[in-house]
């Protein structure tokens, strides 16, 4: 062994590598050409790797041990192969050896260390996931960026004052709200006490807020310029991040428009001509106005928060609350309470009186209050009952009168018939023994007595309009016109005249026997007043109207004054003389009691010498006036 | 009131010709002077009105109106003729078959000087001329 080391570069012992073997000069310098290079590139490797290891000071344990290891292991391999070149001239195979042995120690020592730092090589990431988590990260970042610059802008931007302050109450922080709120400047409050927006009270509630817990209350606060106005401020701590106070946060609302509001709703119910009564969900009454409470007969307040019930009268009081559930159950709408049945309430001396109720259900913060409108139908009721025994007293001395004319026509008819007849037999037997005075007395005598007693039969149909007239049914008015046609047909051939329809006549519900008397009437009428030189021409017409039919009848006769057409439908009304034309004044009074009696309407138009036209409506329908 | 001599005549406007009779009976009856003058309709008051303004006859000393006309409106007629200066000399009367109180005052009010209801015999129409004329 000694011996050994005392001859470690001895080469005595061997021949040099070209001379052991054939060796070609090529086979040699390849061998040597490839280890020279192989010892170049070795030593320079653990250059690159402390180079790299100088650099990255970062890297975990045991990979830059492992590093050292794996250089010394490739300088051990560098020198192996300087060796192998060596040899073809000097075999030191002695220090060759040692080198060797060197070179396995330095292997087995990296490997050793190489396999349990291995997981930890594994776990070393990619630059591509590094890339991806450097990514994330980046987004992360931004996107908590972006979040707090999105809760940044919607302080800025609230019309509400935020303002936040330290531990030892300093402003730290406030929003263009609060400058706008309060009138300040930006940097006029900054690192001031809050006793500068509230004077006396900022610091103490400051400190309150920091030690508490979340505050909600309502308070007047002041402008710079020293106006006023209602606010709702909510007072919370501000924690750090393990819990600690760090201040306090203030934002403080203007809820003047609220305030304004509220008052308005109060105005309006205030203002209200009925009685207004307001009933949360248990039916405690929580708002009323002062009619309310002049209508029940309480004082001011009085019945704020009692029961509902004890505006009811003892009588349906049990049955109340049932209504109520169901009118809330039922999905409560705007309606009129009771309809149909007559209501009634209490007032506080328990008489009770009528009613008349509005409901209205509206939501109050996720809570049904029902609010009523109250009308006292006291006096309503009263005018009401008059007006009911005065409609019943005017149809009883209506009833009346039509029986009086009735009665009263009918019975005249009699005495009336004495004087025509007896007039009558002393005109036929006397009439040779009479003077002609005595035959003119008699003369005027039964004249008056005639025309009285055509006034009289013309009274007795006038009365029997109501009084006889038929139930109403489907009249074809064609086929009226067709029977009054064929009974005016005499008058018409001796006239010359013609009666024309124009269009399509309806069927309408009516008396047919008083319908047919008005066409008759009126055709009549048209018939007579005709103008001496041209022969009569009538022309009947009718149109729908919306809720009617227009019915017309025109002539081109002598006509009338078209002022005085209201005169004409009045009884024994006339505009022509006696003289002229023949008649009572009963005929147009009829039709319009007929038509007055069929829900209709008459009226005309005329001018003297050109014609008239006569108008009249029915009703399409018939049912009310039946 | 001065007649002028009895020169002045009595008038009627009426549609009934049976009044228009009787009337003109009594004024002939009775003590009341001057010429009677019946006018039945509008007809004959209109050509009679012409002659007044016309110049041909003097106005009447006396005109008896009736109310309800079909086509003369009595109270507007005496309305009418009471405000003419022509008709000054003239005294209106109503003379009507109406015993409603809303007519007489309507008629009074017109200018008429008498509202009258008309009688049921002769002689409470003699007995009416004979006051006038007294």
């Amino acid at each position: 062994m000694g011996d050994y080391f005392s001859k470690l570069f001895d080469t005595s012992d061997f021949p040099a590598r070209w001379h052991c073997g054939d060796w070609s000069e090529f086979h040699g310098f390849l061998h040597i050409g490839s280890d020279l290079a192989i010892f170049g590139a070795y030593m320079g490797i653990p250059i690159a790797l402390i180079t790299f290891l100088w650099r990255r000071k970062d890297l975990p344990k045991p990979i830059p041990l492992i590093f050292w290891l794996f250089g010394a292991f490739i300088v051990v391999c560098g020198i192996t192969h300087l060796n192998e070149a060596i040899i073809f001239w000097h075999p030191i195979y002695r220090a060759a050896g040692l080198v060797k042995l060197a070179t396995a120690g330095v292997s087995w020592l990296t490997l050793a260390f190489m396999i349990p730092a291995l997981p930890h090589a594994l776990a070393l990431q990619t630059p591509r996931s590094l890339e991806r988590r450097v990514e994330e990260v980046t987004v992360a970042l931004r996107r908590e960026r972006d979040a707090s610059a999105h809760l940044a802008a919607i302080v800025e931007s609230s019309h509400d004052a935020i303002i936040s302050v330290d531990g030892d109450g300093a402003i730290v922080s406030w929003n263009p709200g609060a400058m706008r709120l309060f009138g300040y400047g930006a940097d006029d409050a900054l690192g001031q006490r809050l006793d500068l927006l509230m004077p006396g009270r900022g610091d103490k509630l400051m400190l309150a807020g920091s030690q508490g817990d979340v505050a909600e209350f309502e308070e007047v606060q002041r402008r710079s310029d020293g106006s006023s106005f209602p606010a709702a401020l909510t007072l919370s701590p501000l924690l750090g991040e393990s819990g600690e106070r760090r201040g306090a946060s203030l934002i403080i609302r203007d809820i003047t428009a609220t305030r304004n509001a509220e008052v308005l709703f109060q105005r309006a119910v205030e203002a209200s001509p009925s009685g207004m009564v307001a009933v949360d969900a248990e039916g405690a009454i929580v708002l009323l106005n002062s009619e309310a409470e002049r209508i029940f007969g309480y004082e001011h307040n009085e019945l704020l928060g009692e029961p509902i019930e004890t505006l009811v009268p003892e009588g349906s009081r049990a049955a109340h609350p049932g209504f109520r559930r169901d009118f809330v159950l039922r999905g409560a709408e705007r309606r009129v309470m009771g309809q149909g049945r007559e209501l009634t309430a209490r007032r506080k001396d328990g008489r009770t009186f009528p009613i008349e109720v509005g409901l209205n259900p509206i939501e109050v913060g996720g809570e049904q209050v029902i609010l009523s409108a109250i009308v006292d139908r006291t006096e309503m009721r009263r005018r009401q009952d008059a007006l009911e025994e005065k409609t019943a007293e005017l149809e009883r001395s209506n009833a009346d009168l039509e029986h009086f004319a009735y009665m009263a026509s009918h019975d005249l008819q009699e005495p009336l018939r004495m004087v025509v007849t007896f007039m009558g037999m002393l005109e036929g037997q006397y009439a040779n023994r009479l003077d002609d005075k005595a035959k003119t007395y008699i003369g005027f005598a039964s004249d008056g007595a005639k025309r009285m007693k055509q006034m009289v039969d013309g009274l007795l149909g006038y009365s029997r309009v109501d009084i006889r007239g038929r139930t109403f049914e489907w009249v074809s008015t064609r086929t009226l016109l067709e029977n009054v046609r064929a009974s005016l047909q005499l008058r018409i051939r001796e006239l010359n005249a013609t009666v024309q329809e124009t269009g399509d006549l309806p069927t309408v519900r009516g008396d047919a026997r008083q319908l047919e008397q008005v066409f008759q009437n009126l055709i009549a009428n048209a018939l007579k007043f005709c103008s001496s030189d041209v022969p009569p021409s009538i022309e009947i017409s009718c149109e729908e109207r919306a809720e009617h039919w227009l019915f017309s009848v025109s002539d081109h006769g002598v006509g009338f004054d078209g002022a005085q057409s209201g005169r004409l439908f009045q009884l024994f009304q006339r505009l022509h003389e006696r003289s002229e034309f023949a008649g009572n004044g009963i005929g147009l009074a009829l039709c319009k009691r007929i038509l007055v009696r069929h829900g209709g309407e008459i009226w005309a138009e005329a001018e003297v010498g050109v014609g008239a036209t006569f108008y009249f409506t029915l009703p399409k329908n018939l049912e009310a006036s039946e | 009131m001065s007649f002028s001599g009895g020169q002045r005549s009595v008038v009627m406007v009426d549609d009934n010709v049976g009044d228009l009779f009787i009337v003109g009976e009594a004024h002939r009856e009775s003590t009341l002077s001057g010429e009677w003058v019946a006018l039945n309709g509008s007809k004959d008051l209109k050509a009679y009105l012409g002659e007044v303004r016309g110049g041909v006859r003097d106005a009447p000393a006396l005109m008896l109106v009736d109310l309800n006309m079909p086509t003369i409106d009595g109270t507007s007629l005496v309305e009418d003729l009471a405000a003419d200066p022509l008709f000054s000399p003239t005294r209106f009367c109503v003379l009507t078959s109406s015993t409603d109180p809303r007519d007489r005052e309507r008629a009074l009010s017109s200018g008429a000087h008498r509202f009258c209801i008309k009688e049921d015999d002769l002689a409470g129409y003699i007995r009416f001329f004979n006051d006038f004329g007294g």
